[in-house]
């Protein structure tokens, strides 16, 4: 028995001689972030998701960046002309941008990361973005049918971008502030060939930061770079990422003082709301019930208006998910799109579909004369995902309690065959949702014009389908009349037209270190950028 | 015996590339896709579909998938996790960690197994018997990434308050890999530790009541050679055959621990590449699990072979 004793003592002895003591100090100012994915990609034509995004923006610059409130001030841009007729843009570069390497970031670079970005070998996900920014030949390019060279940009000189449309685009310019459309440096990618990216060794960088380590799976730290032009005004000196797939774990390292930036999933946040580090941030979904508009009960417009006004949204957001999610009485989210006199689209737009149950039972009854049936029975459309089905039930309870002789029968699928029911327009109510691609309120009015393929509701109407189109084009030079008609367009399409019901814009809760200072959030591209970012230790 | 072996070779080819063709089918009827879906227009999705070979017909891609596997070794690249990285290349960075881990654990489980094993086995019928018995059933009936959310947080948590230093990290350390693997190593030994110590006592026991060990000690032998130089000899032959299997086990019990303690090994990957459907790394992953169960079933039948020639010669005439 001594001998078991003194053999398990000599193991403690031995953890004990190779821990020692470790307490994790922060010696050099760096900002510790907790991410719950891996990096999937630092190649700004492959990446889709907001991780990569934000790490590519940390590295590269483009034309222009977002402040904090999501207005586009000057990056490598120093000023900007505009053709009267709105369809040629030209850009005045600064001269003392660098790349790591050394090299002269250029007009030229732009031209070749624009070009890569559209042809047809690259496949990026993100291609129809130059269709989506009207740059001249950008959806020829993608189809094949014209060569990249064609496509509408070019560089005059090293600081001179001429960059032309097909129509206007009265959004263009905050286009230019997102990742796809950064430059790269053609001899460094061409060199590196089906390399480049893959590596922090196979990256360059002309912004804030620079990649110093990628640890697969593990984590990235971005360094400041020394050579960025704005250098003197980046006061951390670097930011660590560490991938931490579990939340809990995350918390408890937070809560170790190993890290400053964590996010919360929905369990936690009870536990940590009091916090003085709790901070909710907005994220740009939306999550919305789309009735289809052509099945014999929804195609009635006080039946529509009926479902409206019977879901508690407040308890789904409560209660369901509970992580920083806000009601949505709109379909265009809050913090997306600044307008003309530099509010935010929310304010001046109304809201719509609020919570009212006796204005539900109001409508409910005048639909069932109309119907001419008081008993009807419809099948809910949804992902098979935990959480999207607790939200599916809530309603389900909601609709049929709310709306008597109301029978509403829950259909689970896997997303894919969700997604293809609902193209096809084979179900009659469901949820789903959607997300933004550009700071502008036509990525959300866009989605129910007659006709188009993700219009789920199959909504249809010549003025809102006149508003929104008018607003893409002819509109385009009158900043003001055209704000007012996307502000229309929505009332029409949420109150007039009744076609969905928004239910909540998507948030995120996140404990971030009460020390650190200036992490700027935004609802479209880059979701974190942390190029002001103060550490006071 | 030699004809036996390559028998067996042979035959864990064909079972390996059954495995794979079965593998590729599974992946093919599964729904979604790991590009996203809402998205994407059809004529991306064709430009996409193109570029991975994925527009061709399932047959020829098929053919295309086994001869890169066969004859290059290339597992195709990541759609999802790491964009366009070789698969092959993906895993290169990843297995060791978990092969380490793996290593570590049985070595770790083995050793505190049979410690265990000694003392239940020699104070047999006593309180230290009871304790271990307790020990190594809860070690076999609680699955052990409830240790590991245990000992991360009592260990890896609370601990560290209560010291006023970190004993051991709450989560996995690049540049402190044996410190931060203890606690992940232990929850994944637990199973290894109860095997081991329920097989082993009851070798021991029986071994104990032998008549050669009645002749050691008749022949004045101290109690210490006896146990260590002729009953433990022969009680661990058998723990030795159910370590193959127990290594197996280890790999999928990695799959939770790993995600627990935040370790970028296989095991977390094949989690999140089943959840993105990274179709490439889910096969990949699988079949070297595959693989390596059937290597270690074909070097436990050899052995088997080699200690007993009744099995060599019953197998080799089939």
């Amino acid at each position: 028995m001594r001998r078991v004793i003194s053999l398990l003592l000599f193991i403690t002895i031995f953890i004990g001689i190779f821990s020692g003591c470790s307490e994790q100090e922060n010696k050099e100012n760096l900002l510790r972030i907790a991410v719950d994915v891996d990096l999937s990609s630092m190649d700004q034509n492959i990446a889709t998701d907001g991780l990569s995004f934000e790490a590519i923006a940390g590295t590269i610059e483009g034309l222009y960046n977002n402040d904090k409130d999501g207005k586009l001030i000057p990056a490598i841009a120093k000023e900007y002309e505009m053709s009267k007729d709105g369809l040629v843009y030209t850009f005045k570069l600064r001269s003392d941008v660098k790349w790591s390497n050394g090299d002269k970031v250029t007009a030229s670079d732009f031209v070749f990361a624009w070009r890569r970005l559209l042809d047809p070998d690259t496949a990026s996900e993100y291609n129809f973005i130059g269709e989506v920014a009207g740059v001249k030949n950008a959806a020829k390019v993608v189809e094949g049918k014209v060569k990249k060279e064609e496509l509408g940009i070019k560089a005059e000189d090293d600081t001179t971008l001429i960059i032309e449309l097909d129509r206007p685009v009265p959004y263009f310019l905050s286009l230019m502030a997102f990742p796809t459309f950064f430059p790269l440096n053609e001899k460094f990618v061409t060199e590196k060939g089906e390399n480049y990216a893959l590596d922090a060794e196979n990256l360059l960088a002309n912004g804030p930061f620079k990649m110093k380590s990628w640890k697969k799976g593990y984590g990235f730290i971005l360094e400041k770079n020394k050579d960025y032009y704005d250098a003197k005004n980046v006061s951390v000196d670097g930011l660590d990422y560490k991938v931490i797939k579990d939340n809990q774990t995350a918390a408890l390292k937070y809560d170790n003082n190993e890290l400053d930036v964590v996010k919360l999933s929905a369990e936690l946040v009870d536990k940590y709301k009091s916090n003085q580090a709790y901070t909710q941030y907005a994220a740009g979904y939306i999550w919305y019930v789309t009735p289809n508009n052509k099945t014999e009960l929804f195609s009635n417009l006080n039946a529509r208006k009926a479902i409206q006004h019977a879901i508690n949204k407040q308890h789904i957001v409560d209660k369901i998910l509970n992580d920083g999610s806000i009601v949505a009485d709109y379909i265009v989210p809050k913090d997306l799109a600044i307008g003309p006199d530099q509010k935010d689209f929310r304010e001046n737009s109304g809201t719509f579909s609020e919570y009212d149950k006796e204005l539900a039972v109001e409508y409910w009854d005048k639909a069932k004369k109309e119907l001419g049936k008081s008993e009807f029975k419809v099948e809910f459309l949804f992902d098979d995902s935990e959480t999207i089905k607790k939200t599916a039930e809530f309603i389900q309870a909601e609709l049929e309690t709310n709306l008597p002789g109301l029978k509403v029968e829950l259909k689970s699928q896997p997303k894919k065959n969700r997604i293809d029911l609902m193209t096809d327009g084979d179900y009659e109510i469901g949820l789903t949702r959607w997300g933004p691609d550009y700071a502008d309120p036509l990525t959300y009015l866009d989605l129910f014009l007659t006709d188009v393929i993700n219009n789920y509701p199959n909504y249809t109407d010549k003025e809102y389908d006149k508003l929104v189109k008018s607003s893409a084009n002819e509109l385009s030079g009158d900043a003001k009349a055209r704000w007012d008609a996307m502000i229309s367009a929505e009332e029409i399409l949420l109150d007039k037209g009744a076609a969905i019901v928004p239910l909540y814009q998507t948030g995120y809760s996140y404990l971030v270190n009460p020390k650190v200072k200036g992490i700027e959030d935004h609802t479209v591209g880059t979701p974190f950028i942390y190029r002001n970012v103060e550490v006071n230790n | 015996m030699i004809k036996y072996i390559l028998n067996r070779i042979v035959l864990s080819f064909l079972t390996l590339l059954i495995i794979l063709s079965v593998l590729f089918m599974l992946l093919e009827f599964m729904p979604g896709s790991p590009f996203n879906d809402e998205k994407l227009k059809i004529e991306q999705k064709e430009l996409l579909y193109k570029k991975y070979g994925l527009d061709k017909p399932i047959h020829e891609r098929f053919v295309i998938y086994l001869k890169n596997v066969v004859v290059k070794g290339d597992f195709g690249v990541s759609y999802a996790i790491e964009k366009n990285v070789p698969v092959t290349k993906i895993l290169k960075d990843r297995m060791p960690i978990s092969i380490r881990l793996g290593i570590q654990a049985l070595i770790f489980g083995t050793l505190i197994g049979i410690i265990l094993a000694f003392i239940s086995a020699i104070y047999k019928n006593t309180i230290w018997d009871s304790i271990t018995t307790v020990i190594a059933i809860v070690g076999i009936s609680i699955p052990s990434f409830v240790f590991a959310i245990g000992l991360s947080y009592y260990l890896g948590y609370k601990l560290p308050k209560l010291l006023h230093f970190s004993l051991f990290p709450l989560t996995y350390d690049i540049d402190n890999v044996f410190k931060s693997s203890i606690l992940p190593t232990i929850a994944l030994s637990m199973f290894v530790i109860a095997t081991v110590a329920r097989f082993m006592r009851t070798e021991l026991v029986e071994v104990l009541g032998s008549e050669y060990i009645l002749l050691a000690e008749a022949k004045g032998l101290n109690s210490k050679k006896v146990i260590f130089r002729h009953a433990f000899r022969n009680a661990v032959i058998p723990v030795i055959t159910v370590l193959g299997p127990l290594t197996v086990g280890l790999m999928t019990g990695s799959l939770v621990i790993e995600r627990i303690f935040t370790i970028p090994g296989i095991g977390d990957l094949l989690v999140t590449a089943i959840s993105v459907n990274d179709f490439n790394i889910v096969i990949a992953i699988s079949f070297f699990y595959s693989m390596f169960y059937i290597a270690v079933v074909l070097i436990v039948d050899i052995l088997y072979g080699l200690i007993d020639p009744r099995i060599r010669i019953a197998k080799g005439e089939q």
